[in-house]
């Protein structure tokens, strides 16, 4: 027997785990596999690009190379009309297309056969960029959602339909998650209301295909604050999420959130140095009831880091 | 002295040297990691306290604390242990010396750096796996694989017929955990995305705590308790059932950190199911291991080392009957996502791992260095500082997690929970600051046993020795 | 020999690492029945003070439960070791 026994016993080790693998991954990605991209899984990946965490052309995790998600009301090509608003996701030249484009097999069946042959998504090429949104479709007489490439259906260019939708009308949601991710808003807040009552305050939990194509999912797992996956709904306000940002104490008194001032930078809205030793001082005055009000919270400017990250907020989290 | 070793030949290291390295950088990066826990409970108890700079942020500190914790602190803790005790329990010498060295040297350094990125905000966004993929190879080739070469070559090369339990636990975990880190980056490397990405997130962090952290933590009391009590282990039978059982059932229940979302529902109750079946291991160990005590009882309140290594262990029941129930849907329906879950992440890290490891520390650096160790009073005091500042820390964060837990089930407006936690929140912070504080005391001692403790004659075991202090 | 492990010499440990072990088993044993049996109104959620202590509330049984199982266990602990105590001064502490 001697050695022997050891031998077996190791080759018992690499069998156990290797069946105990087989069953906890590959069991379930044929699940995963089966499931439909809803529009919400679809918009999601569309908004977000192809990574929001560290990656070769993010590398600091600051929100370069993302998508941005433009609301338009008229055509910016005939000019016709778009009644509701629909939102094009725009990919500027060389910015990477998220991983639904790249990999069709991740939208699920039907919206990947509709993606392919009247979305025509194969023919968007970085190296020129393209614009895409989310149509309707029918398949095997359900109506399901699939990507459209509209550079290739409507011939829009990412330049002229930015320049259509101007700032007022764009929405830097990629840039927005890529701050929840790096400032680690996720440690305190999930994006997953629980299959509990949890419903009638968040809001539904999500579908099975609400996530094709996102990376990272970040629900998180810790809760010390409120879940935020339907927040948007709850409160819409941009001026509320403004002060909250700035100084969550100014309208939630018993608020434990940090402040995140920083993320304004150092100019506002009219360019204008923001004074931050100004902003506390009177702030310290307003609590210890020197003054009536509270000091003003600075416009954000139109490339701040809070106006994409409540960018996403109130795009993405509806 | 570290890097003197590094270009050395490998016979002229005197052995002992890698794990004495070892033993200080973990202690180190202990007092760090607690550092940072105490630093970001107070801010959750006084959100005002270092505002306003994004380096201080809670949430740029938060994933350092944690990565700290268990990279720095608990797994040098292990590698410190792998260092004298595969060899001792082989009867020969540690397989390569320099390469042990080159280890913790590696180690320190990718750490660091891995550490000053994630603080900085490069991060994958993924829990527990927040190290950006290019340090997560360097954990994987410079830190895991030469830690498993040399623990397999010294197992290989051993002079005694049987392998002893401990060394069938390393040796299989390290495998098993570098296979883990290798799955668990493949979202990143292969662009895995969505349901996929996230079910796979909370494979590698179950499997981290499941096939690492606490099997490891176990396998170093099966070595530590018959030698400081001088008793066999009472069965080596019961602790093979334990090993068998931990790789059989704990590899499978990734999926019940994700019961509430819109994973496989067959994959949520099998995953219920295996999670109970931890008892078995779980009983297993305890029942073992207290079972060696037989006669030597009264080591457990004389001898600090006994002390530390059957706190953990006692520690082990709560965690275990905690963890194989609070995952099952009707219990995990209520603490999911709440302090319950914070408080029972930390009976397992701080609580039961690294009471066994601090114990196994104490005893491996007097070993090695072959001194006594400085001062009793200052173990003692190291001691009661971690055990009292844990059970302020773990009290009430359950109870705080049972609050929220009524807020969520009762539908109670979130902030009226986060005003009832406030309190929880400051005697948390009390609970963390002390235990940083009695780590303090503990590298000091540490420090000092290698300049000035006693010298432990040749043959002798260190706590054999009577304190002279 | 005298015994070491009278209640006088083992009552710091049980307090804290006996008691702690106990809590832990109470508060999953608490979780449990609460889950089975169900739940008080709304307004005794137990938010603040003694109220988070009040067995008809959710969590106020399973404080309750913990403190219990706390206390029961270190009595069991403690009752064992001094047990040991006895046996093992009657042993001179050799060993077996």
């Amino acid at each position: 027997m001697g050695f022997r026994q050891y031998k077996f016993g190791a080759a018992g080790v690499g069998l156990m785990l290797g069946f105990s693998m087989c069953i906890t991954l590959f069991g379930p990605s044929n699940d995963f596999r089966s499931g439909v991209s809803t529009w919400v899984g679809l918009d999601k990946q569309l908004s977000l690009g192809r990574v929001i965490g560290f990656s070769y052309e993010d590398p600091t995790v600051s929100g370069d190379g993302k998508p941005v998600t433009v609301i338009l009301d008229k055509d910016p090509k005939t000019g016709e009309a778009i009644d509701p608003p629909q939102r094009f996701y725009v990919y500027k030249a060389g910015t990477k297309f998220s991983p639904g484009v790249n990999h069709p097999e991740l939208l699920g069946p039907g919206v990947e056969d509709l993606s392919l042959s009247i979305g025509k998504i194969k023919a968007a090429d970085v190296s020129s960029g393209a614009v895409f949104t989310v149509s309707k479709g029918e398949f095997n007489g359900e109506e399901i959602d699939y990507i459209e490439n509209v550079t290739a259906t409507r011939g829009w260019s990412p330049e002229e339909t930015l320049r259509a939708a101007g700032d007022e009308n764009s929405r830097y949601v990629g840039k927005g998650k890529t701050i929840y991710i790096s400032e680690g808003c996720w440690w305190c807040h999930t994006l997953l209301p629980e299959q509990t009552q949890d419903w009638q305050v968040f809001g539904a939990p999500p579908f099975l295909g609400d996530f094709n194509g996102e990376m990272p999912t970040a629900f998180g797992s810790d809760r010390k604050a409120p879940d935020l996956l339907h927040v948007a709904a709850r409160n819409s306000s941009r001026e509320w999420m403004e002060m909250h940002f700035f100084n969550p104490r100014l309208v939630q008194p018993n608020s434990i959130m940090p402040r995140f001032d920083y993320l304004w930078g150092k100019t506002d809205a009219d360019g204008n140095t923001i004074d931050y030793a100004k902003w506390r001082a009177e702030y310290m005055a307003y609590l210890n009831g020197e003054s009536i009000y509270p000091p003003e919270v600075p416009k954000p400017a139109p490339d701040s880091e809070v106006r994409a990250l409540i960018d996403w907020i109130l795009t993405s989290l509806k | 002295m570290l890097l003197k070793y590094l270009f050395a030949k490998n016979d002229e290291i005197p052995p002992g040297s890698a794990t004495i390295f070892f033993g200080f950088s973990s202690i180190f990066w202990f007092v760090v990691g607690t550092g940072l826990g105490s630093f970001n409970a107070a801010k959750l108890a006084f959100p005002d306290w270092v505002t306003g700079t994004e380096m201080f942020a809670f949430g740029h500190m938060r994933q350092v604390h944690v990565l700290a914790v268990i990279l720095g602190w608990i797994s040098m803790a292990f590698g410190m242990t792998m260092m004298y005790m595969t060899p001792a329990l082989g009867n020969t010498k540690l397989w390569s010396e320099k390469l042990g060295l080159w280890t913790v040297f590696l180690w320190n350094i990718g750490l660091s750096l891995g550490l000053l990125l994630l603080w900085l905000g490069f991060t994958s966004g993924r829990e527990y796996n927040d190290l950006i993929w290019p340090i997560d190879l360097v954990v994987i080739c410079g830190v895991l694989l030469p830690l498993g070469i040399n623990v397999w070559m010294t197992i290989a090369h051993r002079k005694t017929q049987g392998i002893y339990i401990t060394n069938w636990f390393f040796g299989a975990c390290i495998f098993m955990v570098i296979v883990v880190f290798v799955v668990g980056q493949s979202p990143e490397l292969f662009g895995l995305t969505g349901l996929t990405e996230a079910y796979l997130t909370f494979w590698f962090a179950h499997n981290v705590l499941g096939l690492w952290i606490t099997p490891v933590a176990a396998a170093i009391a099966y070595y530590t308790i018959p030698k400081l009590t001088g008793n066999p282990l009472y069965s080596h039978r019961i602790a093979h059932l334990h090993f068998w059982a931990i790789i059989a059932f704990y590899s499978t229940p990734a999926s019940h950190h994700l019961m509430s979302a819109p994973l496989p529902e067959w994959l949520k109750s099998f995953a219920s199911v295996e999670g109970v079946l931890i008892l078995i291991p779980a009983i297993a160990f305890v029942a073992n291991i207290l079972l060696t005590m037989k006669g030597k009882w009264s080591m457990f309140v004389e001898n600090v080392e006994t002390k530390f290594s059957i706190t953990g262990v006692l520690l082990a029941i709560p965690l275990n009957m905690q963890g194989g129930f609070q995952q099952t849907r009707a219990i995990n329906w209520y603490v999911h996502g709440t302090g319950w879950i914070v408080a029972h992440a930390h009976l397992a890290l701080l609580g039961m791992s690294s009471f066994l490891e601090a114990a196994a520390v104490y005893f491996g650096l007097q070993q090695m260095l072959r001194r006594k160790l400085y001062s009793l009073t200052l173990a003692n005091l190291h001691y009661w500082f971690f055990l009292v500042g844990f059970c302020i820390y773990w009290i009430s964060m359950t109870i705080a997690g049972l609050i929220q837990g009524a807020g969520k089930i009762y539908e109670v407006p979130y902030i009226d929970v986060v005003v009832a936690e406030h309190p929880y929140m400051i005697a948390r912070w009390v609970g963390g600051t002390m235990v940083f504080t009695g780590n303090v005391v503990w590298l000091y001692n540490m420090w000092m046993t290698a300049r000035e403790g006693t010298l432990v004659p040749a043959g002798k075991y260190a706590h054999e020795l009577a304190y002279e202090r | 020999m005298q015994n070491k492990l009278t209640i006088g010499k083992t009552w710091a440990v049980l307090l804290v690492a006996a008691f702690t072990t106990g809590m832990g088993n109470g508060s999953v044993f608490g979780a449990a029945v609460m889950c089975a049996v169900g739940r008080g109104p709304y307004e005794s959620w137990g938010g603040w003070g003694a109220e988070a202590f009040s067995p008809s509330t959710f969590s106020g049984f399973i404080d309750v439960m913990m403190i219990v199982f706390g206390i029961a266990f270190a009595i069991i602990v403690g009752a064992a070791m001094s047990k040991h105590g006895e046996i093992e001064a009657q042993r001179d502490n050799t060993g077996w």
